[in-house]
């Protein structure tokens, strides 16, 4: 995961400090979404999932301990690694924080370097999110591109475009723009399997089926 | 509508009626048949061998030594079993036929011959090989690029950060645009459609398909938050912090 593309949430209730977290986060092109108590925090949460959550514990009226807790209990959250801000550097502190989850415990007062150390390092060993959908259950989507028409026949036509139809495709001609006037769409489908023209550029036969009314008005806008 | 063999069919024929292949000939050369004639059963193995037709005919009684029924289940049982065999004969009776498709002939033919019925046999029988053109007049539009919009179904195997998996019957090149339009693409977020371009396509070896990686271009902040939001409401860790 790289710095630049990662969002990451900053929690903390001393704005100063809030105030230079995010300055040097902000340098390395993260998009920072920062707030004062975990209740505003907590909104974040609800409306987007950061990368990364740098939180501070001695807060009111809810503690970062709370905080942290709020998150292991949440099923959509747990995966977003935690690091710990905080100036509490007894040995019972810590111990809680990494026991409620926390990946890291950084002392304040904040050195950029080893700020921004930690921050990477955290990013760097998580894996981004990737959903498999099960072999039963895949969905269905519309892809859609765009071709040129390169030469109109009597019942179909030939498309020069990037991608090389199976033959029997079955496929939908849109109009992107009032380019063509009077025409929506019109269903077509694949002669013979398409053949390269150049690297990565097909041509493909397509017949209009049925060769009705959308086909006569595509064919009489573009033969004008 | 035409057609025309992607590669000329190898033919051998097996008779002693001169006058049947002499029409036989006529009639396959027209149709694009690479043709060896063999009037006695002795040459036809090794012709097997090194010929390897695709279809041979043989006649139903070319000799006393070698019925033509007997040779098609030797070439059958022994030298070549994907091979089409006809058998052609005056003979047209039930019994015939079916002795002729029990002991391996793919097809019985009765003399005299007609061009059609072979044609039509030969279509059928070499339908794999076989690709078709539409005789039609081809006409450049008006306007000189005129881009239009296709839409095709495809298939969703995986969603992440960062972009698409998706497999479909065709192929699309490194590089093309596509939009994603579906049910699945308005529960990942709010906008209707999602662009990404295609950086990786690979053929499925175990299917038809060709599964291609597509990156999200041009995508908001909000909809990556949205993405994200999904993916970790479908995703769960197996443990937990205790």
């Amino acid at each position: 995961m790289k710095l630049s593309e990662s969002t990451i949430l900053v929690v903390d209730d001393d704005e100063d400090i809030l105030l230079l977290a995010k300055k040097i986060l902000e340098k390395s092109g993260a998009h920072i979404l920062s707030t004062q108590d975990v209740s505003h925090a907590m909104e974040h949460l609800s409306r987007s999932t950061p990368h990364l959550i740098v939180t501070d514990l001695d807060m009111s009226p809810v503690s970062g301990f709370d905080f942290l807790k709020k998150i292991q209990d949440h099923k959509e959250w747990q995966t977003i690694p935690t690091i710990v801000l905080s100036a509490l550097n007894d040995k019972n502190s810590v111990f809680e924080a990494i026991s409620l989850g926390a990946v890291d415990y950084i002392l304040k007062p904040i050195k950029a370097n080893y700020f921004m150390k930690k921050i990477r390092k955290n990013l760097n060993d998580q894996e981004f999110l990737k959903y498999d959908f099960p072999p039963e259950d895949k969905p269905q989507v519309t892809t859609s591109t765009r071709g040129i028409v390169h030469s109109i026949g009597e019942i179909g036509l030939k498309m020069e475009m990037n991608v090389c139809f199976n033959s029997r495709a079955q496929l939908v001609l849109n109009s992107p723009s009032p380019l063509i006037p009077g025409f929506k769409q019109a269903k077509f489908i694949a002669h013979n399997r398409g053949t390269p023209l150049l690297k990565g550029l097909f041509v493909n036969e397509l017949i209009a089926v049925p060769a009705g009314k959308a086909f006569i008005q595509l064919k009489r806008s573009l033969l004008k | 509508m035409t057609y025309q063999y992607k590669n000329p069919l190898r033919a051998l024929i097996i008779d002693d009626d001169n006058e049947f292949t002499f029409l036989a000939t006529k009639m396959l050369k027209s149709l694009n048949v690479n043709l060896i004639i063999l009037e006695k059963a002795e040459e036809l193995f090794q012709q097997i061998k090194t010929f390897r037709p695709q279809l041979i005919m043989i006649d139903g009684s070319i000799n006393k030594s070698h019925n033509g029924l007997s040779l098609s289940e030797v070439i059958r049982k022994n030298l070549n079993q994907q091979a089409v065999i006809f058998i052609v004969s005056a003979e047209n009776s039930l019994e015939a036929t079916t002795q002729a498709i029990e002991l391996g002939a793919t097809d019985y033919i009765t003399k005299p011959l007609n061009k059609e019925i072979l044609k039509h046999k030969l279509l059928f029988y070499f339908r794999n090989n076989v690709s078709f053109t539409i005789d039609q007049s081809y006409r450049s539009p008006s306007l000189h690029q005129q881009t239009i919009q296709i839409e095709f179904e495809s298939q969703i195997e995986s969603i992440d950060e960062f972009g698409i998996q998706f497999r479909s019957h065709h192929l699309i090149a490194n590089g093309s645009l596509i939009k994603f339009t579906g049910e699945i693409i308005k529960s990942l977020t709010e906008e209707k459609s999602i662009v990404a371009s295609v950086i990786r396509n690979s053929r499925d070896p175990h299917s038809q398909f060709y599964v291609h990686y597509a990156e999200y271009e041009d995508i908001s902040q909000e909809c990556v938050n949205n993405i994200r939001k999904w993916l970790s409401s479908k995703i769960t860790k197996d443990y937990k912090y205790v």
